[in-house]
């Protein structure tokens, strides 16, 4: 029985292999469909040797589309050894690869990747800002701070979820205090986010927060403490809950 | 009809009416060049007559009375005495023309249908001409103190006429062609006439005693200065003299101003055939203000100032290098002239001002608190005095660079002007301010893409070491979304730190060709300057940048920086060679991209092998040519 696990393990490796070195070569073909396939091919292949082919394939150039395939492909395998291409394809002149870049990036564990996605922050295309931002919201770059509340003052929506997953009792009380300078959408999703967060606390903060939103006029700031009132259901007497009930029922008076 | 008034009398008193009917069977009398004035018959470019023409023509008398401006100024004409700084005289007058000036005499249209003659002391009128309804004035001029004025009929015919001192038609002439404004100069006139000639009449009779026929442009104005009767079209001015004949530019004492850039218009006389242009216009705020030499072609002291709204640009005319330039504070100037020993102006605030043409030295004379609509002088031989300051090198780059940031919408071609200006100053000051021109964002008011375009070539051009340390600075500013940094200018940064060769650049611009931000138009610049400068940096960030695009569509409308960065690999030794064949053997390349670094590929290694020939020949170790194309993906170098 044992023999036969192995046999067909090494079998399995076998065709693993034999399939990287086709899919390699398709990497390289002029149907951009077919590297496209390839290279998403090799994100899910099993072969130790599909990491340096993503990456040769990058290093060899492609089209950008292509690019944006190896790229997300790279970010699967979650492998330190794609960071170095990445950061290059982080600043590729098309935007779309640098979203992918960036996305993979983000699902690397080491230390080059935090500046690749604070320099994202910055980039002219508002979909690769989000990228960014997803990315450090993903890793709970505490880090990202100073330049997501950037973002957040140059009325960037992506700064909302971002600072919410990163964000501290300090954070939320930085983010009060930023009320009336920034957006008050941007504003109100970044705290009902946090609020959303189980692992937000202590509970004189998502106070705090709260009476923050009550101070936002407009449909913004009631839609997200409903949206709170209706998350916490099970924990009627928590004080936030509370006084988000209070506000939402003052708002609903004639 | 006219309405003639001795000397003294209180303007506007009539004293008699001349019919002029008898005047025309008077008109087509032979005489000079022997025919009728403007005759289509009329010999031209005749030595004789001209000879004739010009030997009638008398210097006039120098001016006897204190230097005066004659300012335009809600309903009122001032006279305002130079020399003595004071307002000399005011006179009610609704003035429609500029204010011609004379010797004792000053002249202009006055409401809808006449024309006056005023002494210059004084302001009092001494003749009035109607000029009827159905007729328009064209231009006018004083010789001495007789009027000498065009009109054209409905018909289109043109009648000249001189009124003598006593306000009289002194003659009149009328032809079916086309007349321009005259100017007069002791005795003689003379007339832009049928677009292709100036016609010389006989002040004293109106008989035609010579005309000029050009050869090679429309003659569109005549003007009359202490030096000489100048005539022109477009583009510059000739000087009346016996060389006159040749009707061409080459065979005239022909002057053409250099200036730099063609962005600013440069009037050497208003239009004289436009009826509309003898009024105060445009032209009084935006003109080439010259004198010519006492003798031949050329401009007096090789001087001509451009002057555009508030501003003054004094340019040696021949060899396009700036001299000097003013900026009138605030407010437009209205009017300026080159009163030979001074260029003398007055602003729409009222301000009167002397600037020194050597120096630029500037001398406000008068702050008259008048609203100026505009402005003639009577001010040859006044100077601005040796208390004038004139301004340091480092205040004229300083006044242009303030001319290209002014907020003034109207300034763009100025601003263009100043900025070619600005280039030909030598000195870091100068760099530095071209470069902030460069890298200026667009806003209203600022530099406009003419001017930094400009500013960018000067900066290119003009090779200074000592703004080295700023352009590489400049290069360190990468684009920040989060920061409001755009960096601009990087493609001229590139091509100035070329023009001197600064390797240490390499780095910086390796970064700029990686980078995203970079503006499409300026990778071509920075991958020219890498493939100049070479080194490790370069030859890396060209590899990769060649590598990363071979195959991307985007840069088949611009593959030029492609091209660059291939070619500078092919000669940068054997792993940089290898690239360029991968992507030159790379079915995805552009079609473009390949075909050209083939090319390239190919020249490179025929002339290794040549070379190694050669050398072989010589017995020295030649350098091994690779020769191999090699197809595999190069290897990535971190």
């Amino acid at each position: 029985m044992r023999a036969l696990l192995v046999t067909v393990l090494l079998g399995g490796a076998a065709i693993a292999h034999a399939d990287t070195a086709a899919l390699v070569k398709d990497l390289g073909d002029t149907d951009e469909a077919r590297a496209i396939d390839a290279a998403t091919a090799l994100g899910k292949s099993t072969d130790p040797k599909a990491v340096e082919a993503l990456v040769a394939g990058l290093d060899a150039g492609t089209t950008p589309k292509a690019a944006a395939a190896l790229c997300a492909a790279l970010g699967v395998k979650k492998d330190a050894r794609g960071v170095v291409v990445l950061q290059q394809y982080a600043h590729h002149r098309a935007p779309e690869v640098r979203k992918a870049a960036l996305g993979a990036l983000a699902a690397i564990n080491d230390p080059r990747v935090l500046p690749a996605l604070l320099a994202g922050l910055g980039d002219s295309d508002a979909e690769v800002r989000a990228a960014a931002a997803k990315g450090l919201a993903d890793r709970r770059e505490k880090g990202a701070e100073d330049r997501l509340i950037k973002l957040m003052e140059h009325r960037d929506a992506s700064a909302a979820g971002a600072l919410a997953a990163i964000a501290t009792p300090q954070l939320a009380h930085r983010l009060s205090e930023m009320l009336g300078s920034v957006p008050d959408p941007i504003l109100c999703t970044a705290l009902g986010e946090m609020l959303k967060r189980a692992d937000f606390g202590p509970e004189p903060i998502r106070v705090e927060v709260v009476r923050t939103l009550s101070k936002v006029p407009g449909v913004d700031s009631t839609a997200v403490l409903l949206e709170y009132v209706a998350a916490t259901e099970r924990d009627k007497n928590r004080p936030s809950r509370l006084e988000a009930q209070k506000i939402v029922d003052e708002r609903s008076r004639p | 009809m006219i309405r003639n008034i001795p000397q003294g009398a209180q303007g506007g008193s009539k004293l008699g009416w001349f019919s002029l009917s008898s005047f025309i069977s008077l008109s087509f009398v032979l005489f000079g060049c022997g025919e009728a004035a403007f005759s289509a018959h009329a010999r031209d470019n005749d030595v004789g007559d001209l000879a004739r023409a010009l030997g009638s023509s008398q210097a006039p008398a120098a001016r006897a009375a204190h230097a005066m401006a004659f300012l335009v100024s809600d309903g009122k004409l001032v006279g305002f005495d130079l020399t003595d700084g004071r307002i000399a005289w005011t006179q009610p007058a609704d003035v429609r023309s500029r204010v011609i000036v004379g010797n004792g005499a000053i002249a202009h249209r006055q409401g809808e249908h006449d024309l006056v003659v005023r002494a210059s002391a004084t302001g009092e009128v001494r003749a009035t001409v109607s000029v009827p309804a159905d007729q328009t004035f064209v231009g006018a001029t004083l010789d001495g103190d007789r009027l000498v004025y065009v009109v054209q009929t409905a018909d289109k015919r043109s009648i000249v006429t001189e009124l003598d001192d006593k306000g009289g038609t002194a003659w009149r002439r009328e032809t079916p062609s086309a007349v321009g404004s005259p100017a007069a100069r002791g005795g003689l006139v003379a007339l832009p006439f049928a677009h292709q000639n100036l016609a010389l009449l006989d002040g004293a009779n109106g008989r035609e005693l010579a005309r000029v026929r050009a050869t090679d442009e429309e003659i569109a104005y005549a003007r009359a200065l202490p030096e000489g009767i100048y005539y022109g079209g477009a583009r510059g001015i000739y000087r009346l003299d016996d060389k006159s004949v040749a009707g061409s530019r080459a065979g005239s004492s022909y002057a053409e101003a250099k200036l730099p850039g063609e962005q600013v218009r440069t009037a050497y006389h208003w239009d004289g055939y436009e009826p509309a242009q003898s009024a105060i216009g445009a032209f009084d705020r935006n003109r080439l203000l010259w004198r010519g030499r006492d003798a031949g072609a050329g401009f007096k002291d090789d001087l001509a100032v451009l002057h555009s709204y508030r501003f003054f640009f004094a340019f040696d005319a021949a060899a396009g290098k700036l001299r000097w330039v003013y900026a009138h504070p605030r407010t437009d100037v209205v009017a300026s002239e080159d009163a030979g020993s001074a260029i003398v102006f007055a602003s729409a605030d009222g301000d009167i001002g002397l600037i020194d043409p050597a120096s630029g030295a500037v001398r406000v004379v008068s702050r008259t608190g008048l609203r100026v609509a505009g402005a003639s002088f009577d001010a040859d031989g006044i100077t601005a005095g040796a208390g004038a300051q004139p301004p340091t090198e480092e205040e004229v780059a300083k006044t242009l660079e303030q001319i290209v940031w002014d907020h003034d919408a109207r300034f763009g071609p100025v601003k263009v002007f100043a900025v070619d200006a600005l280039g030909g100053v030598p000195g870091l000051p100068v760099s530095r301010a071209l470069l902030k021109i460069v890298r200026a964002a667009p806003a209203p008011g600022g530099p406009p893409p003419a001017a930094q375009k400009h500013a960018g070539e000067a900066l290119v051009a003009r090779k200074d070491r000592a703004a080295v340390p700023l352009m590489l600075e400049a290069l360190g500013e990468h684009y920040d979304f989060l920061e409001d940094k755009a960096p601009r200018g990087v493609g001229v940064i590139a091509r100035a730190l070329a023009a001197l060769d600064v390797k240490e650049a390499a780095p910086l611009l390796a970064a700029h060709l990686a980078d995203h931000e970079t503006p499409e138009a300026a990778l071509k610049d920075v991958a020219e300057t890498l493939a100049h400068l070479g080194g490790p940096d370069a030859e890396h960030a060209l590899r990769e940048f060649l590598l990363e695009y071979h195959a991307d569509p985007t840069f088949l409308l611009e593959p030029a920086p492609l091209y660059a960065a291939g070619e500078a690999l092919v000669g940068a030794g054997d792993e940089a060679r290898r690239a360029v064949a991968f992507v030159v053997d790379d079915k995805r390349t552009l079609q473009p991209v390949a075909r050209q670094l083939r090319a390239a590929l190919d020249a490179a290694v025929a002339k290794e092998k040549e070379e190694k020939e050669r050398n072989d020949k010589a017995g020295k170790p030649g350098s091994p040519a690779n020769e191999d194309g090699a197809q595999a993906a190069p290897e990535k170098q971190e």
